[in-house]
């Protein structure tokens, strides 16, 4: 039996699932729990402290795309919490398990408020972008609703979870035995679940009957650690996979099956092929919602899904079969399934098609990419990133413009090495998704491809990452605006532009001042000696690379995103 | 050169004759060798009657032909369409990718010779052209 502050037992609880951060700001109300974190150092968490909580749940998120575990991240009442909300949203939209606590004001006045200083209804607030919330309302549930919320935000499609801590909890202190703390097999499922196995005869009767298999992999594989499955299977059928922009990487980019997410050959492959076997993926916008002309439609075309989340299937395409169940598992029992029914079989017709298709549609971006002139056009820039950094870094994109660019030209060859909140296209997370990457994977390279005006949303975590010593490389892309949004006022507003245009900031000299490396960069043979100095420095490092105004206006395939974006909505 | 009508006998001919004689054309669709159809569908509220075919095969551009028979490539979209991509309000790849221009046919090959399709789009657009019905001033040439 040991006395404990409701702090210690909640830092206890979150050592029983392995957390090793809880990224935060302090506040005075949180004060048991970052004292219980202090107290429990050799224990193996710790407190990451940030310059804002924006960048805490963006931390958290990164963190759990990385590793596979839920990221955590800690607010307190009113503004810390508050500060929380972008960052929670965007883990929400994309489906990533977060574990968000707040400190609240004392349970005796909260709910309703009686107008305690900071005090705010963060329950309410937090309610529509997590899977579940609850008030801590006593000491003695603190070990029930840590569970509670590990076993939501892990459970079905995951993400995020809220615990609200009123003070008085926190600060409480009682007596606890040690076998109060569970192990996490104890109260959830730390595997599965797989699939009836009748369902699974059938997608195998499916597949094996398709003459161009096409395997859609989404951010499910990743989160389920499927992608040795996918890969498996996509071989020994010779299927194509195409996975989406979040699963980036489950089979390397220069493999010969695999298509880059809504490139030429992608799309040919999702035109093309006759049986699509869909894991871990939604067919939201971002995949054209699994609807023709960007794939073949019903008529020529039978749709296998497998999800964690019933709620998932057939949700935006009628599908031929549903299956729920966890990605690694069911694609499991599948592989086990073709294997024990036929032998390996080779790639179809289609496949060489759309290699063509894609190789073609490379080939442009590839030529600009090698383009020598001043000032530096973006394809240039992320090329030389490229081929500079070595295949297993990982790789931060945040941006408008940019981020299109970068998606198209960088290759990615490792799973969960490729983060970009494409989903939420939300600008700012790139600086605290790369610090969190680099904490989770020291031994790895990390950079960032930046747009100027994404920086700006988060550039005050360089001294985060100065402090921590985490030597991420972030390269800006600097064409002084919101290329993305001129681009489309350009194109929809006869040339008028409002709101746009920016001053020309030092990006490089805001980094020095936060103990950084920094660096300007202005002509395209400078790029790669000034990546070598970044990486020399030893420090974290910014390169403010000033890119041509003009190509950076016009990323490929602009309109056709735009026609997404704004379907039904013409000026 | 007075307009000709789109689509019509006359207007065909011609738009083979410049295909045939587009260097750069031919060299961007090299491999492609293919038939295709242009299906026009009727908008009678818009003056445009009856359903029209008109296929030909690429970039070869030897002949053409007004009657149903199998191809490779079929492309669907009423009469509007057609005069929007003709007159360069819409692109015609993007007009594929938007659903416009309905496409039936493997879509790979088509993303292949996109450089392709936009310098025959370019090629047809030097011809005078004469719209029918309630897109007759839309002409152009
Ligand atoms: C938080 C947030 N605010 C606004 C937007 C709308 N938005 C989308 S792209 C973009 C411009 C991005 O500019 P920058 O990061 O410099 O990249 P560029 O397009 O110039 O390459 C904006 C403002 C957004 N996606 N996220």
């Amino acid at each position: 039996m040991s006395r404990m502050t409701g702090g210690e037992v909640l830092v206890r609880c979150l050592l029983k699932e392995g957390v090793r951060y809880v990224f935060g700001v302090p506040g005075a109300q949180l004060l048991p729990l970052t004292d219980a974190i202090f107290r429990n150092r050799e224990r193996g968490i710790d407190f990451i402290h940030n310059r804002h909580e924006q960048a805490s749940a963006h931390m958290a998120d990164a963190w759990a795309r990385v590793t596979g575990q839920p990221g955590i991240c800690a607010g307190t009442v009113g503004p810390g919490a508050t500060d929380l909300v972008p960052g929670v949203a965007v883990a929400y939209v994309e489906s990533i398990p977060i574990v968000v606590l707040t400190a609240q004001t004392q349970s005796w006045r909260a709910y309703p408020s009686h107008g305690s200083t900071q005090e705010c209804d963060q329950l309410g607030l937090f309610s529509s972008i997590t899977k579940w919330n609850a008030v801590v309302n006593s000491w003695d549930r603190i070990c029930e609703l840590v569970r509670q919320a590990f076993r939501v935000a892990l459970s079905g499609r995951p993400g995020p979870v809220h615990l609200d801590l009123p003070a008085d909890v926190l600060f409480q202190t009682g007596e606890i035995e040690e076998d109060a703390f569970l192990e996490p097999y104890q109260y959830r499922a730390v595997d599965g679940p797989g699939a009836d196995p009748a369902l699974v005869e059938k997608a195998v009767e499916l597949l094996l009957s398709a003459q161009a298999p096409l395997i859609h992999a989404g951010g499910g594989v990743l989160r389920a650690g499927a992608w040795n499955e996918v890969r498996e299977l996509a071989e020994y059928l010779g299927a194509l996979v195409t996975p989406t922009v979040g699963s980036r990487g489950v089979v390397p980019d220069d493999h010969p099956q695999v298509f880059k997410p809504s490139g030429y050959g992608a799309i040919g492959a999702q035109c093309g092929a006759d049986v699509v076997l869909a894991v871990g993926a939604r067919f939201g916008e971002l995949d054209c919602w699994g609807q023709p002309p960007f794939w073949c439609g019903r008529e020529g075309q039978k749709i296998i899904q497998v999800d964690r989340a019933a709620e998932m299937i057939g949700v935006n395409t009628p599908v031929e079969l549903g299956i729920v169940g966890d990605a690694r598992i069911v694609l499991r029992q599948i592989v086990d399934l073709v294997k024990r029914s036929t032998g390996p079989r080779k790639a179809s017709q289609l496949l060489t098609e759309c290699r063509a298709t894609e190789e073609t549609w490379m080939s442009e971006f590839e030529e600009l990419a090698g383009s020598d002139k001043e000032p530096i056009h973006p394809l240039r820039l992320i090329k030389e990133a490229r081929d500079f950094f070595p295949r297993d870094s990982i790789v931060c994109v945040d941006g408008g413009n940019i981020a299109v660019w970068a998606s198209y030209l960088m290759h990615i060859y490792e799973p969960r090495s490729f983060m970009w909140a494409g989903d939420m296209g939300h600008l700012g997370v790139g600086l605290p998704y790369a610090l969190a990457a680099k904490l989770a994977c020291p031994e790895k390279q990390v950079f960032i491809i930046h747009g100027d005006g994404s920086f700006m949303f988060m550039n005050q975590e360089l001294e985060t990452a100065r402090r921590h010593e985490l030597r991420i490389v972030d390269i800006i892309a600097n064409d002084q605006a919101y290329g993305m949004i001129k681009q489309g006022q350009l194109v929809a507003c006869e040339g008028r532009v409002i709101g746009v245009d920016f001053y020309d900031t030092r990006c490089d000299k805001m980094a020095e001042s936060m103990g950084c490396y920094g660096e300007r960069v202005e002509k395209p043979e400078q790029i790669r000696p000034a990546l070598q100095r970044a990486v020399d420095s030893g420090l974290p490092a910014v390169l403010d690379v000033l890119v041509d105004k003009e190509p950076a206006l016009n990323p490929p395939d602009f309109v056709t995103l735009v026609d997404l974006w704004l379907q039904g909505c013409e000026m | 050169m007075a307009r000709l009508r789109f689509l019509g006998a006359e207007y065909m001919e011609e738009a083979l004759k410049r295909t045939r004689e587009n260097s750069e054309y031919q060299q961007a669709s090299e491999g492609f060798d293919d038939t295709l159809a242009f299906v026009v569908e009727p908008e009678p509220d818009k003056g445009i009657d009856e359903r029209r075919t008109v296929g030909t095969i690429l970039p070869q551009a030897t002949e053409y032909w007004m009657d149903d028979r199998p191809v490779t490539f079929t492309f669907l979209a009423p009469y509007s369409v057609y005069v929007d991509i003709m007159t360069g309000k819409l692109d015609a790849v993007r007009a594929i990718t938007k659903g416009a221009l309905k496409l039936k046919g493997p879509m790979p090959k088509i993303l292949r010779y996109v450089k392709g399709t936009n310098l025959w789009m370019d090629t047809l657009r030097t011809i005078p052209t004469q719209f029918e019905g309630d897109f007759a001033d839309r002409s152009f040439g």
